[in-house]
């Protein structure tokens, strides 16, 4: 048997001074500036440029995106296999992706395999083909795989979500549809690659344990003055977004057990000055394990596996929505207790304790963020796009810190309120 | 190389640390030896719905989240067929809260009836969202039914049915805890900013005293080996037919569990990987393919699975997997595999980078045997030889030994 014990809860500590260390910043021979972020154990490296591109400036909808997943589609004297076998043999990893402000193309290797493998990643910053035959394939399979993604209520609801909120024209908000997915094209994918993949639109971080001898090649491979690509970029996107008026979205979907429920709206982003606090808020609200939406709609009524709320960053404005599904039969009790977990946190204050709980969570977070090269230079990275210097995240740890109840009630009357959200049911 | 030290309690309890300066957190891991398949037939899914009671409260901390939160930490918990694993990182001065959170729930786990009736509302809309609402989401439950005759193998970690799980009792909660959460059931890791001393004196601090109960000896199941290929069938609302060859493979102790790792990169692991290139690129048979292996403790699992492009007859997507399996008993380069070698040589020193990954993986090779085997997956990955990868073919990969099933879209004259 357990011997009787009275174990005592030991004391909570202060969590310490948390702050994000300004990387090493070099300069390339062509100016491109370069971020620096030592420390992995291992002898792993990661090189990634970073362009002030993406969504917002593509020629057609998709381009981005889909130049990114053809990266290593051949180039004119290697084909797709080719590059991707050699790529492979050196056990290195080759990725490009679009965001909505950035098409980022990032190489991860081994040391050994380095110098091997970064004359392959330059091919595929400046020789890709982009053949029409791995395009028609690449269609081909998206188009597919988008109708077993239709089959999902999340995906759905999402997508429904930021067309709503910002509009199928502009570049946060457009719809992934089969129209689209068939107009994917050779023309408008080489143009966005050659003007938007430039020196004067790039940023370099590399990260892990990076030796001189890396900085070096990498000056001398991709710090050369002409790039040979276009010296301009592309027009960038002028659709408004719209989403200022709240719309109600239902939609019922044959042999669903469960739908998946997104309210959300138009928000700011890590500029702003209330940005801060208010992610103190959503923690409470719905940003974490022990929120109010989690206590009350999973750990009280268990209508649900989860529930989650939660502010995006974006370069220009932000989105803020709550998430989660939940079986049909509690579809109606749900909604109607996560608009009256909005008005509870409206009307009453938070008590010291639930604020000190909340608060503590997301510094501890905030200190994940630093732990690490690999972690900080993603954080970095967030700042970075939006234009701002690490300085703003400490300056966030601080107003977390020293936000109280009373402005956590303040924020929640001003941007907590039911009609000022849209809501999408799926299922 | 990842430092590993270990010392056994009295009690039985193991207790694993690893320093790493450069982290300003100390991360804890408590895996019990208890999955799903020490399951009884009739209530699965009840090691996974157990995993949720863990987080319920105890004793001497009404409830396990909020100390941890409010000390900057963050947890989570995960269940597999052979183990479950709980999880919790805080900054390192206070350590001590983690460590008391899991010692008082070994030893004091609050279980009450409210808290049963709410997780298992809660894990039925976990089946619901992950195995019934998902397109081709109840595959595993179908092909473990398949590839395991007798093994508990034979149902996944969320059960066979939701019923198993609303119709648990409350007497079989306090019975399966008394049976396996036992400190010499358990492996106990501290890795992150603390020194080893101070490690291993706060682990006796707050776990020593716990005085174990009797573990139940696991019966050893005898799985029978299969001798005739086995088909099934099954029409869904899904947009793309999908093709799942499921064979029998070694346990996770076997040196040819490297092997069959090995293959299935071979088979799918980047982009000029064998069935990629040749059955999604060229041939345009599949939207997608993949080959993997389950790394169960036990008998494993080895599955090639795709789903095959609209206009293409299934049994012609079926004969393309079966001559790519067949090629690899003689089409082979030395080439190749170094190539795939390579690319998990990469795989292994990328995947360690966190702290929390590391101290995870530590005590999942401590469940295995020896904590330091972790450090030794490159050199087993290294021995791996042309022959060992055709024997291995020619012992596990065979026709009749093969589950195939065949997830096929529900044609118009079938829809209800």
């Amino acid at each position: 048997m357990t011997k009787l014990i009275d174990l005592k809860a030991p004391p909570i500590l202060e969590i310490g001074k948390i702050t994000l260390p300004e990387p090493k910043k070099i300069t390339l021979d062509n100016g491109i500036p370069m971020f620096v972020f030592q420390g992995a154990k291992n002898d792993i490296l990661c090189v990634e440029l970073l362009f002030n591109s993406g969504r917002w400036t593509e020629p057609s909808p998709l381009t981005a995106g889909s130049c990114g997943r053809l990266i290593k589609s051949g180039t004119l004297n290697k084909s797709s296999f080719e590059l991707s076998e050699e790529i492979d043999f050196y056990g290195s990893t080759i990725k490009a992706g679009a965001g909505y402000n950035t098409f980022s193309l990032q190489l991860f290797t081994l040391h050994r395999f380095f110098n091997e493998s970064f004359p392959l990643f330059q091919e595929c910053l400046f020789d890709i083909a982009f053949p029409e035959t791995e395009i028609d394939l690449y269609k081909s399979n998206a188009l597919s795989k988008h109708r077993v993604e239709l089959e999902k209520n999340d995906y759905v609801a999402d997508m429904a979500f930021k067309k709503i909120v910002f509009g199928d024209q502009h570049p946060y908000g457009y719809e992934t549809s089969e129209e689209r997915i068939k107009a994917i094209n050779q023309t408008d994918i080489l143009e966005y690659y050659r003007k938007e993949l430039r020196i004067d639109n790039c940023a370099i971080f590399v990260s892990g344990n990076v030796l001189e001898t890396h900085i070096q090649a990498i000056n001398n491979l991709l710090g050369k003055k002409d790039w040979n690509k276009s010296s301009t970029g592309l027009p960038v996107s002028t659709a408004p977004p719209s989403g200022t008026i709240p719309q109600q979205f239902h939609q019922q979907k044959k042999n669903s057990v469960q739908c998946s429920i997104v309210i959300g709206k138009q928000l700011f982003n890590m500029s702003h000055e209330d940005y801060p606090e208010f992610l103190l808020m959503n923690t409470i609200f719905g940003g974490y394990f022990g929120s109010r939406l989690m206590s009350n709609i999973r750990e009280d009524k268990g209508y649900t596996y989860g529930i989650y709320s939660g502010l995006q960053s974006l370069k220009f404005g932000g989105v803020y929505s709550i998430q989660t599904e939940t079986g049909l039969e509690h579809k109606n009790d749900c909604l109607k207790e996560i608009y009256t977990e909005m008005s509870r946190l409206r009307e009453s204050r938070v008590t010291e304790r639930e604020l000190t709980l909340a608060r503590n969570y997301l510094l501890g977070k905030f200190m994940g963020k630093t732990d690490g090269a690999f972690n900080q230079v993603e954080q970095f990275k967030k700042y970075y796009v939006e234009g701002k210097s690490v300085d703003l995240f400490d300056n966030i740890v601080e107003k977390v810190r020293n936000c109280n109840a009373e402005r956590i009630r303040d924020l929640a009357t001003t941007y907590l309120n039911k009609e000022n959200f849209s809501e999408i049911v799926i299922g | 190389m990842i430092q590993v030290s270990k010392k056994i309690l009295k009690n039985g309890l193991t207790v694993v640390h690893h320093l790493d300066e450069n982290t300003p957190f100390v991360v804890v891991n408590v895996l019990y030896k208890v999955g799903a398949k020490d399951e009884d037939p009739e209530r699965t899914g009840f090691a996974h719905l157990f995993e949720h009671l863990m987080f319920e409260g105890s004793k001497h901390a009404k409830s396990y989240d909020q100390p941890l939160q409010e000390a900057g930490g963050e947890n989570n918990a995960f269940t597999n067929n052979d183990y479950t694993n709980y999880y919790s990182q805080v900054p390192a001065n206070n350590i001590d809260i983690s460590l008391f959170l899991e010692a008082d729930r070994m030893a004091f786990l609050n279980i009450n009836q409210r808290s049963l009736n709410v997780q298992k509302k809660v894990v039925v809309e976990e089946f619901k969202e992950n195995y019934i609402n998902q397109p081709y989401g109840d595959v595993w439950h179908l092909l473990r039914e398949m590839v395991y005759e007798k093994h508990p193998y034979k149902w996944p970690t969320i059960g066979l049915r939701t019923e198993h799980i609303s119709e648990a009792v409350l007497e079989e909660v306090r019975n399966f805890f008394s049976m396996h959460y036992q400190p010499q059931n358990a492996i106990l890791v501290i890795g992150g900013n603390i020194e080893e001393a101070v490690a291993f004196e706060k682990a006796e601090q707050y776990f020593g005293w716990i005085e174990p109960q009797t573990v139940t000896e696991k019966k050893e199941v005898i799985e029978p080996e299969q001798t005739v290929a086995k088909t099934k069938t099954v029409y869904a609302d899904v947009p793309l037919n999908g093709l799942y060859i499921a064979f029998k493979s070694t346990d996770r102790y076997d040196d040819d569990f490297y092997v069959s790792d090995l293959i299935s990169d071979i088979l799918s692991g980047g982009q000029s990987s064998r069935l990629y290139q040749r059955l999604v690129k060229e041939q345009k048979l599949f939207v997608s393919i993949d080959a993997y292996i389950s790394a169960s403790n036990e008998i494993g699992m080895f599955v090639v699975e795709g789903k095959i492009n609209e206009d293409v007859p299934v049994s012609v997507a079926e004969a393309a997997v079966w001559q790519e399996i067949e090629l690899l008993k003689t089409e082979l380069t030395e080439k190749e595999i170094r190539k795939t070698k390579n690319k998990i040589l990469s795989y292994l020193n990328f995947s360690d980078t966190s702290i929390m990954g590391r101290t995870i993986n530590i005590a999942y090779y401590e469940m295995l045997g020896d904590a330091n085997g972790i450090n030794q997956e490159e050199s087993k990955y290294e021995s791996v030889t042309l022959e060992k990868i055709q024997r291995f073919c020619n012992k596990y990969l065979t026709h009749s030994k093969s589950n195939t099933l065949y997830y096929l879209r529900k044609q118009h004259d079938q829809a209800n």
